[in-house]
């Protein structure tokens, strides 16, 4: 029954294996956590937070819509297209809760005119939380970037704690190094990919 | 002593059908490369998958090259789930302990 389990994982281990996902979605943490940064070392008004938010939406949908265009162009012609079951309510409602609670939690935390003893053991909290996911991610789909993305996580969060780095800019660093991390190993398996990969055929048997 | 499903219990169409059972479709390709079988073998596990219900099969052109999609019909899904529960039995009465149901993707 195990062996079954990691049989009907498969499909979500080769989701990542071309590289694609790793490639995109680490470009969209670098941007996201750019445009934050940038938008964060302006002078302080109404509007920037909300243009960053709303930026960091366009570049959600870019990614995913960019990603969807290299599958179909890259990957599925070399090993095989694969669909997933959609989502039910509750994955979207929580990603929905998340991104209101980000949206709503971003704008104020920006606008605090100094930070306290909390926002210090923020940082590297976040810096822990992302450790989580990644291994979780290595555990359960063997993604290949879990490790060394746990690895950055725990420098940035190391960094983040012995130079008492601002929680919202100590986090964006940490979007903007798991996303490199994640980006350059990303493109190393993409190259493989498309060394080792040949445009599959079903033959007239199929 | 619970029976087992015979057309899934065959161990090329059970990764089939374990394959499936996690998406909403894939093509013959995929199949190919995950299951490591033939493409002959995998085009007469799928035949049999298809006989009893348990698969649909969609016949397409992308270009000019054939595109095979497949799919696990609800029948599918429930004979999956029921052929899980019934191995479960066989082992715990072999094992006196649960071997792990469900796995969670």
């Amino acid at each position: 029954m195990d062996d079954l389990c990691l049989i009907s994982k498969r499909p979500f281990t080769y989701w990542a294996q071309d590289g694609l996902p790793s490639l995109v979605y680490g470009l969209n943490f670098m941007l996201t956590g750019l445009v934050f940064l940038i938008g964060f070392s302006l002078p302080r008004n109404h509007f920037y937070p909300f243009a960053a938010i709303l930026l960091w939406g366009v570049i959600t949908l870019a990614s995913r819509w960019g990603l969807m265009k290299l599958k179909r162009r890259i990957a599925f012609p070399r090993s095989g297209y694969v669909a997933f079951q959609p989502r039910g309510w509750m994955p979207r409602a929580s990603i929905f809760a998340i991104l209101v609670v980000f949206a709503a939690v971003v704008p104020i935390v920006i606008r605090q005119p100094s930070y306290h003893g909390w926002t210090l053991i923020a940082g590297p909290a976040a810096a822990f939380l992302f450790v989580l996911a990644s291994l979780d991610s290595w555990f359960r789909y063997r993604f290949p970037d879990g490790i060394l993305l746990a690895g950055v996580s725990v420098a940035v969060g190391v960094w983040m704690f012995h130079t008492h780095a601002q929680f919202i800019s100590g986090l964006l660093w940490l979007v903007i190094a798991t996303g490199g991390a994640g980006a350059f190993t990303g493109g190393l398996r993409l190259y493989v990919f498309l060394r080792t990969s040949g445009i599959g055929k079903e033959g007239p048997d199929a | 002593m619970p029976e087992v499903d015979r057309v899934i219990h065959e161990p090329g169409r059970l990764v089939i059908v374990a394959l499936l059972s996690s998406i909403k479709e894939a093509d013959f390709t995929f199949l190919l490369r995950e299951t490591g079988l033939t493409k002959g073998n995998l085009s007469s596990h799928l035949s049999k998958l298809e006989a009893a219900s348990y698969v649909h099969i969609e016949k397409a052109y992308r270009g000019k090259v054939p595109w095979t999609l497949v799919r696990l019909t609800p029948e599918g899904r429930a004979a999956f789930k029921e052929y899980r529960k019934q191995v479960n039995l066989l082992l715990e009465g072999q094992n006196g302990r649960s071997s792990g149901e469900h796995c969670r993707a």
